[in-house]
């Protein structure tokens, strides 16, 4: 089974990830699932069971200019940052906990969308146009 | 002479989560500096709150804490009760707790699992101690979700819920969605169990200190949503005296507040509530601490582990209870006019005592707010233990060690930045 997962919160730019997911709703087989978590932190583990292709988005801040998609495999993400966490473990330790439990979906992909200092309501044009651009990436992946 | 400069610094966090940083200053083998400075992000949300409409605050105060946003949203909303003269029907209380009930357990649990257990196992974080201890990892993750699962029974989702209104909730669940999640909850209890167990069998340092509890206190149950404030040295007031007892004060190395009870530190959080309510315990979750063989009231800052244990026990025990007797109520919520006035709330975060004042006008319009985290209330008391602690432990101690130390009882009080401080970042001047 494919699963779709846009990270995020209800902080400005931070939801593109949750648009990305409203931009998938009607343009994908419906085998494929569709969520949007707020900061699941570790909880994320529990939406892997019995996952084949798992596709995470999530805002990035990595200093690139605000638009861009980036995409990541999880071999990738740093593990220097071993200890990285917030409240809760961040995405890079989540992946790693999934793995190290036997719970990673053997092909889990991952797309980030960098995002600026957008804070206000709603989404920044930057934001909303790369959302719309990484939905059709998505959308000719699993197609 | 010797001196050795050590400051304990924790950067900016990812996303929207606490900063904090531990500065300590070590001289001829003495503490000269010790200064706990943790971001609070609720100071800026007590601006952004005024001029908004009452209805607003409860969905705002939501996105303070992405770990805790129930506990926000029940004390603004018995606050603002509070100033429009309402008392929500029975169905309302009761759900609140079943509601809180999924906040309680899905916070504990990753707590106990995922945070605090590798420092007492002996790993330098879950992602390690998952691969010797996969068991208790699951159980974690599960226990966590259970508790998500309750809360989008009410919220309609578990992080940045929006089911909860002044008066009541905006929808009331329907019975097979009860019996469903009920069906959950009793499959989890031997789990809970299990936990309580494994939890008292975790070793622990033996490290006992003198401390003042503070927390709920309810006339026949344990302390969620409702309660007087009261504490182990015979402090016992209604929520809205909070203030006249209780004094907060800036310090130069902090955004947060560090709050005093008549110029004393003091706790909030697990440990003393179960310090403070061991005579409120469901009748199965006391006889699982009787079989523990740990005595409470117990002034082990340690046992804070086992009491979050104990509660995540509790939880699904009053859950079950309370979801067994639901019945669909005529409305969910009450009809609410708004008036002028100021009114109170406080109730049980996960971390702690959780206190809002709010002065509304005859509008609805908030015209200021006062917000009173867990994690401020225990600052000064962290800092306290963290003397003593590191004192007992050897100051003449390598840095790393020190560190590693200083993280661990940090992250036992679970402060907003229980994670942040795994990121603690150790930068030594000598001369």
């Amino acid at each position: 089974m494919i699963r779709v997962i846009g990270l995020g919160s209800p902080f400005g730019d931070d939801r593109v990830g949750w648009r990305v997911i409203e931009l998938l709703e009607g343009r994908l087989p419906q085998k494929i699932d569709l969520v949007a978590l707020d900061r699941p932190g570790a909880a994320l583990i529990n939406w892997m069971q019995e996952i084949d292709h798992l596709i995470l988005v999530d805002a990035v801040s990595s200093g690139a200019t605000p638009g861009t998609l980036i995409k990541i495999y999880p071999a990738q993400l740093d593990t220097s940052g071993g200890r990285l966490t917030s409240h809760d473990l961040a995405l890079s330790a989540t992946l790693r906990l999934a793995a190290s439990l036997g719970c990673l979906p053997a092909r889990t992909n991952i797309y980030g969308v960098e995002i600026g200092g957008h804070t206000e309501e709603g989404l920044s044009t930057v934001a909303e146009a790369a959302a719309a651009e990484l939905a059709s990436v998505i959308v000719d992946a699993v197609s | 002479m010797t001196e050795r400069s050590v400051s304990i610094h924790v950067p900016a966090m990812t996303r929207v989560e606490g900063e904090g940083s531990l500065t300590l200053r070590i001289e001829n083998d003495r503490i000269e500096e010790l200064a706990l400075d943790i971001f609070e992000p609720p100071r800026y949300f007590e601006k952004f709150l005024e001029g908004r409409r009452y209805h607003e605050v409860i969905d705002m105060v939501a996105r303070i804490c992405g770990i805790c946003p129930i506990a926000y949203q029940m004390s603004a909303a018995q606050a603002l009760e509070n100033v429009f003269g309402i008392q929500p029907a029975q169905w309302v209380r009761d759900m609140r707790r079943v509601f809180y009930c999924g906040e309680w357990l899905q916070s504990h649990a990753l707590h106990v699992h995922l945070l605090a257990a590798p420092d007492f196992l002996g790993f330098d974080s879950v992602v390690s101690m998952a691969e010797e201890h996969p068991d208790a990892v699951r159980r974690g993750l599960r226990l966590q979700g259970l508790g998500n699962d309750l809360i989008r029974l009410l919220g309609g989702r578990s992080v940045h819920p929006v089911g909860a209104c002044v008066g009541g909730f905006f929808r009331a669940p329907e019975q097979a969605e009860v019996d469903r999640m009920l069906g959950q909850l009793r499959s989890a209890q031997p789990e809970a169990e299990e936990l309580v167990t494994w939890a008292a069998a975790l070793p622990m340092p033996d490290d006992q200190q003198a401390f003042i509890n503070v927390s709920l206190r309810h006339d026949t149950d344990y302390p969620f949503a409702e309660g007087r404030i009261v504490s182990d040295d015979g402090l016992d007031i209604p929520v809205e005296e909070y203030e006249q007892h209780f004094a907060e004060e800036h310090r130069p190395q902090s955004t947060a507040l560090f709050s005093a009870l008549c110029g004393q530190p003091y706790l909030v959080g697990p440990l003393a509530r179960l310090n403070l309510n061991v005579d409120r315990l469901p009748a199965s979750s006391l006889a699982l601490l009787e079989q523990s063989n740990i005595v409470f009231p117990s002034s082990n800052m340690f046992y804070s582990l086992f009491a979050r244990a104990l509660e995540i026990h509790i939880a699904i025990v009053e859950a079950i209870r309370l979801l067994e007797d639901y019945r669909l109520p005529s409305s969910p919520h009450l009809e609410v006019t708004p008036k002028a006035g100021i009114g109170f709330g406080a109730t049980e975060a996960p971390r702690g005592l959780l206190w809002h004042r709010y002065e509304v006008d005859g509008d609805g319009l908030v015209k200021s707010a006062r917000i009173v985290p867990p994690t401020s209330q225990n600052q000064a008391r962290i800092e306290a233990d963290l003397h003593r602690s590191l004192v007992n432990f050897g100051l003449q101690q390598p840095d790393d060690a020190l560190r590693l130390r200083a993280e661990t009882v940090i992250r036992n009080y679970d402060p907003c930045i229980s994670c942040a401080t795994h990121f603690l970042k150790l930068d030594v001047k000598r001369q």
